[in-house]
Order: structure tokens, then C-alpha cells, then sequence
């Protein structure tokens, strides 16, 4: 192995230890890795800077100067980029052939890791720097054909579901609080206590709304419905609420079927004895998958709730179907 | 430790205590509209939230009817009639419209025949029963046959440690065979009107016959979008 390929392999291996760190840190995931890359993207371009020299300011043009430095540094191979303006969108082709990330992007999908594409990224970073406006990337990669095909467009709203800036955390935009289960249990004791008729009710109407809102802010990432969905719900893993698994996704006849392991409401309702006898509990999960399928599918949806932790079950289960049925 | 089965509805399941062992039976009475089957909604709710198979046996409304109430107060009948976790039995309409169909002028033993073989169905999991409403199976027949058929019924729900829960619409039965069969019953909720003719208020009171124990408590209710019948003393701690 020459001196080359294994510093490549050793950058595969940071990325790929980056993203399971972020995997399992409580509210990592691809956020992270992305916010790690451009600080990297940034520290590289202040050096190289006197060598950066665009065209225009146009997005193409900023990113084929980029690449150029990169190349003369012999990083990439500018050959294998192409560049199209589709709009406010710029269209990104990158041949996966001689990709010194190879064995990071296709290592991190084999094993389910959250990943980023640390050129896609690259090229975001720098367009939004240069034009004082954030970006964003999606991303198709086609294991089979040879190239990866991504989009940097505007974020408008879009801001991704989870954030820290500062002191402030934020998920879809809005400031959120970290609570103990502890405390948020008692909350929900209290709840109980006044009005324990009105909780279910309560969890399901205020996770149904919350959802719709994060829904809609990741909602112009991602065209295709499955994948949008199964990123929601990935963040909402990340936020140690509860793991989900897609089991069943039919959007010809509009129903699904999820499976939910590690379930914080069916953990709170057994510790701080949120029912009379056990019970389902999980009507946060409920109203979210509702919320998420209602906007996917444009119509509305219901979720009900068929095996719960709470219950002994080994994971909770959840049906999504139309309501009108 | 034996299961205990509530009605879902708080204020109601603070009098029931400990619960209902399964094999208890629940008479719900009450004028028309006063809200019993908003009552057997919850009820069904409630052991589908428990994992019980439940039995709703439709007889003053069709079951497609029954469903949209089921909705309107928060549960999808749909996910839970695939996995045979609710079962609707139809002693509504004129022409079968379910796999369990009764035509109400048929005798009351073809009708204990249908409840049987829909039971035996479901065997070997906790089962709640719903008959909304009893008085419109039993309308129009001979005292002796009712009270025949309701104590036969009722003994054979209790050793198969049925949770069944009857509706009974006022004064459609007759007098004495109402009260006799009101004695076969652990539990008793009367639903009824309360306060003046200008400002009427729903109230029930629950009567645990069986124990001994009455609760004459007088508890006001209100029937609420997406949950159903909310006391509101419970609203207000």
C-alpha cells in the first residue's frame, strides 16, 4: 500500500468513526458529520483561498473554481465533476470511479451509519459561504450505475430537524429542551392526576401537530415520500424517543405498518403509573406517524397502536391507514 | 395475579376500585340518546388498549354506524377487525351485512346460538361483550322467555369469564322482568338527565349490586370530541 492509499483509507476511517460516534451519541446523526465537514471545508479553504478564483458567483462557477484547487493540489480529478444550473438548484454529477471516499460511502450504507457525501458537502459549504445564503444537498447515490448525483439548492426553511447553535438546541427550527424521562414523567403524572381521561388525547393532538411542522420543514429534501419518512424517523431515533423500522410501506393502498423499539412512553406509563392496568401507551408515537403519513400520503391518516411494550411485547407495533376507511 | 377489567372512563373506574374480575356483568341504563353507546365505545377502547378481543353486537344501530362512533371518539375499528381483536355482529340490519348476522324476530336461542359460536371464536383470550342494545333484542317478548334466556345467558358469560357489558334502553322492557334481571347484574351504571328541563345536564351513577356496595354519588358528565363521556367532577380534580 503506498504512503497515498493509506492516508485515503485513513480518511475513510475517521469519516467512518465520525458516523458511528454520531450514531450513538444521544441526537447525533448525519447533522453532525455534515456540521464536522464543513468546519474541516472551511479551514481548507481559508488556506488555498489565494487560489480560488471564480468565474462569477454563480453556484456553478463556485463550485468548478473550487474543485480546480483541489485538483491542482491532486485530491480530486476535476474531470470527474460536472456541473448543471437547473433553476435556483445546481444539478452535482461526481463519477463514484477513483472517489477517495469509496469505501466510506458504501461501508456507512452497509452498516446503516448515518453518512454525508464529503464532496457534495464540500462544494455546499463553499457556495454558501460566497453567496452569504445556506444551501442544502440531497443526494441520489446509485450503487450500480458510476456516477452519484446530488442537488444544492436553497434551504429555505428547511432547516435541518435537529441543531445546536450555542446555548440554544433546536429541532425543526423551533428551541427545544432536553428533560429527563424523570421530570417529563412527572409531568405527565400531574397531568394524570387532574384529568387522566384527556392524556392519551393530549399526547396524540400535540406530537399530530409537532409533527406536521417537522414534516413540512424537511418536506422540500427529500421528492421521495419513503425516504423522507424513514429520515424523520431516524431523527426521532436520535432523540432516544423510540427506535422505529419500517415493515410495511404500501402507497398505492395507502397503509403501513411500523415496528417501535425502546419506547420512552410505555417506559414512563410502567414507571410512574400512568394507567389502572396495562395498557398501550403509545399515543405520542400514535399522533406522530399520523402527522407524518397525513402529509405524505395528502390525505388523512390514522394510526393505531396493535402491540406495546407496555404490554410485555418485544417492540410496540403501529398501522397507519386512511381514515375514511 | 387475575386481570381486572375498567371502563376506560375515569370518575367511573375510581368507583369500580379494584377493577372488574372477568365474568362480571355490566347493565348500562338509560333514556335514548343519553349516551350508552358513546359509554360502550369507550369500553371497547379500553380492552382494545388491554389486547382483549371484543364482541360488539349491534342491534339499535348497523355496525357501519358503530364504526364511525367507534372513530369519532378516537379508535380505527379497521386494524382491529383484520386481527380479529373486534368482532361486530349485526342484529340490525334486514339483510346480512356482516359474517355474524341475527334477524331480530328470530328466537332468542338462535341468538344465544350465534353469541355462542361467535365466542367459542375467540376462546382462550380475554373477551368483553357488547349487546347495544339488549332491550331491542328482548322487545316485544314474553317475561318468561326474557328472564329464561337473560339468567341462562348470563351464568354462561360469567363461567366463560366474559366481561359483558348490556345496554338497556328505559322502560322498553317490561317492569318486572327489568328488575328481576337487574339483580343478575355485578354492576350497574344509570345514565340519565339531571338538572332543569332549561338547562339539562347528563349524569350517571354506578351501583356495584353484587358487593353490596352502592355508590350513589351523582357524577355529571359531558360527552367530548375524540375521548366520550368525561366527568367532569374528574375535570375539575
Amino acid at each position: 500500500m503506498s504512503n497515498t492509499d493509506f492516508l485515503y483509507a485513513m480518511l475513510n476511517n475517521i469519516y467512518l468513526g465520525m458516523s458511528q460516534v454520531t450514531s450513538q451519541v444521544p441526537m447525533g446523526g448525519d447533522y453532525w458529520i455534515e456540521l464536522s465537514t464543513e468546519m474541516m471545508v472551511e479551514r481548507m479553504f481559508r488556506k488555498f483561498r489565494h487560489l480560488f478564483t471564480p468565474a462569477s458567483k454563480r453556484p456553478a462557477d463556485i463550485c468548478r473554481a473550487w474543485i480546480d484547487v483541489m485538483d491542482a493540489q491532486g485530491f480530486v480529478n476535476k474531470h470527474h465533476y460536472r456541473f448543471q444550473e437547473e433553476g435556483d438548484r445546481l444539478r452535482v454529477e461526481i463519477q463514484r470511479q477513483g472517489c477517495i471516499y469509496l469505501e466510506y460511502c458504501t461501508t456507512a450504507r452497509e452498516e446503516g451509519l448515518p453518512f454525508v457525501c464529503p464532496r457534495m458537502v464540500s462544494c455546499k459549504w463553499v457556495v454558501s459561504h460566497l453567496t452569504d445564503q445556506p444551501y442544502q444537498v440531497e443526494m441520489t447515490i446509485n450503487s450500480e450505475g458510476n456516477s452519484s448525483i446530488g442537488y444544492i439548492s436553497p434551504a429555505g426553511l428547511a432547516d435541518n430537524i435537529l441543531a445546536r447553535k450555542g446555548d440554544r438546541i433546536t429541532i425543526a427550527g423551533e428551541r427545544a429542551v432536553v428533560v429527563s424521562t424523570n421530570t417529563y414523567g412527572y409531568l405527565l403524572k400531574a397531568i394524570y392526576q387532574y384529568a387522566p381521561q384527556i392524556l392519551p388525547q393530549v399526547l396524540y393532538q400535540s406530537s399530530y401537530s409537532a409533527s406536521l411542522v417537522e414534516y413540512d420543514r424537511v418536506d422540500p429534501r427529500y421528492p421521495d415520500k419513503r425516504e423522507l419518512i424513514e429520515w424523520l424517523l431516524q431523527h426521532t431515533n436520535y432523540l432516544g424517543v423510540i427506535r422505529y423500522e419500517i415493515v410495511e410501506f404500501d402507497e398505492i393502498n395507502k397503509r403501513a405498518r411500523i415496528r417501535g423499539y425502546g419506547s420512552y412512553m410505555a417506559e414512563m406509563f410502567l414507571k410512574h403509573n400512568l394507567f389502572l392496568t396495562p395498557h398501550m401507551t403509545c399515543d405520542s408515537a400514535r399522533g406522530r406517524l399520523a402527522a407524518y403519513f397525513s402529509r405524505a400520503w395528502n390525505m388523512e391518516m390514522e394510526c393505531e397502536e396493535m402491540e406495546c411494550e407496555a404490554l410485555g411485547n418485544s417492540c410496540c407495533e403501529f398501522v397507519v391507514l386512511p381514515k375514511h376507511l | 395475579m387475575q386481570k381486572s377489567g375498567y371502563f376506560g372512563i375515569s370518575g367511573v373506574d375510581k368507583i369500580i376500585g379494584e377493577g372488574m374480575a372477568y365474568g362480571s356483568q355490566i347493565m348500562i341504563r338509560g333514556d335514548s340518546g343519553v349516551g350508552k353507546t358513546v359509554l360502550a365505545a369507550q369500553f371497547i377502547k379500553e380492552g382494545l388498549g388491554c389486547k382483549d378481543t371484543c364482541i360488539y353486537v349491534c342491534c339499535d344501530e348497523s355496525p357501519h354506524a358503530v364504526r364511525q362512533t367507534l372513530k369519532q371518539y378516537g379508535l380505527h375499528p379497521l386494524p382491529f377487525e383484520e386481527t380479529d381483536r373486534l368482532v361486530f355482529v349485526d342484529a340490525y340490519s334486514l339483510e346480512p351485512t356482516e359474517k355474524y348476522h341475527f334477524a331480530g324476530d328470530d328466537p332468542l336461542e338462535k341468538y344465544l346460538a350465534l353469541e355462542n359460536r361467535v365466542i367459542k371464536a375467540a376462546a382462550g383470550k380475554p373477551l368483553r361483550l357488547v349487546v347495544d342494545s339488549l332491550s331491542t333484542l328482548l322487545l316485544g317478548r314474553d317475561s318468561q322467555e326474557i328472564l329464561e334466556f337473560h339468567r341462562y345467558r348470563l351464568k354462561l358469560r360469567k363461567k366463560e369469564d366474559i366481561l359483558t357489558m348490556d345496554l338497556i334502553v328505559d322502560e322498553v322492557i317490561d317492569d318486572t322482568a327489568f328488575k328481576v334481571s337487574s339483580h343478575l347484574y355485578d354492576v350497574i351504571v344509570k345514565m340519565y338527565y339531571a338538572g332543569s328541563p332549561e338547562r339539562p345536564m347528563r349524569a350517571l351513577h354506578v351501583g356495584k349490586l353484587k358487593s353490596g356496595k352502592f355508590d350513589s354519588s351523582q357524577l355529571f358528565y359531558t360527552i367530548a370530541d375524540k375521548i366520550g363521556v368525561v366527568i367532569i367532577q374528574e375535570l375539575w380534580g
